[in-house]
């Protein structure tokens, strides 16, 4: 445990992985350490679960507009982009 | 006038026939790919009229130069980087992007040297995802360069590859990951703000 813990990241460095490239971006022992760690840390465990948040509201923000207009738009593409 | 919502997949897309402007061709480009633009567009902070513009100026101009899509990035990816400069250009703000700097600097104002906490995430400790808080993230989202709203869209909502987006944007893998570092850090901390307001 002892050992475990000589090798635990610090708050800094897993904010650092849940802002960059993200857990599956990590060795599998790395991976283990940051859980343990978001397990234990309030702050940190906020911050992941907020920034989960962030990411599911913007796909939702950005996510492919449907529709009658859209299909509509599309027919106004494709008969400007065909033959004249 | 050409029938549109025909089904077909870009895999059955022929350069020859989109050469030939052929109906069903374009009509499979469009469907395919018209819907992910126009999202990509209006992400960007585009107005949505603008937004229509840039999409049919983008595959004006992919047909216009067929022949310099080599096919090494998907279709999908080659007509973003149109629509991502057409873009860039029609704001004429491409904010500069500091991508110069690295992620240490970015994190580094909220912790102490031990890496610890110095100033701790504050906001709700569950924050729901409803409409007030789609509409906040979105609102705090034009505050982004369009570099970062480029680069996150094309990273968290069309699951693009770093490789694929860095050929999109003009930038190294460095400055993608610090691009999209400080799209979240800005992100989050703008949510912070707002929360601490309206308490």
């Amino acid at each position: 445990m002892k050992l475990m813990m000589a090798f635990m990241p610090t708050c800094r460095e897993v904010a650092k992985t849940l802002c960059g490239d993200g857990l599956a971006a990590e060795p599998w022992h790395r991976r283990l350490l940051i859980r343990l760690h978001l397990s234990q840390c309030d702050f940190c465990s906020r911050f992941a679960r907020q920034m989960d948040r962030i990411c599911e509201a913007l796909k939702a923000a950005w996510s492919a507009p449907q529709g009658d207009d859209v299909e509509a738009f599309k027919r106004r593409v494709i008969d400007r982009l065909g033959p004249s | 006038m050409i029938e549109s919502g025909m089904a077909i997949t870009t895999t059955r897309l022929s350069m020859e026939d989109l050469r030939a402007r052929k109906p069903e061709a374009l009509t499979a480009m469009v469907n395919d790919h018209l819907p992910t633009l126009l999202a990509g567009a209006l992400a960007i902070g585009l107005s949505r009229a603008d937004a229509e513009e840039v999409v049919q100026e983008t595959f004006v101009a992919f047909l216009t130069g067929l022949d310099r899509f080599e096919g090494r990035s998907s279709l999908r990816t080659y007509l973003f980087g149109i629509l991502y400069h057409k873009a860039s250009n029609l704001r004429a703000k491409a904010r500069r992007e500091e991508g110069s700097d690295d992620i240490e600097a970015v994190v580094g104002a909220r912790f102490n040297e031990d890496g610890m906490w110095s100033r701790p995430p504050r906001g709700p400790e569950a924050m729901a995802l409803d409409a007030e808080t789609r509409r906040w993230v979105e609102k705090c989202s034009e505050g982004l360069p369009d570099a970062q709203r480029a680069a996150f869209f094309l990273k968290e909502v069309e699951g693009e590859t770093p490789e694929a987006i860095c050929n999109v944007l003009g930038v190294n893998p460095t400055n993608l990951r610090v691009m999209l570092h400080r799209a979240r850090l800005k992100l989050r901390e703008c949510l912070e703000l707002n929360w601490e307001r309206n308490r």
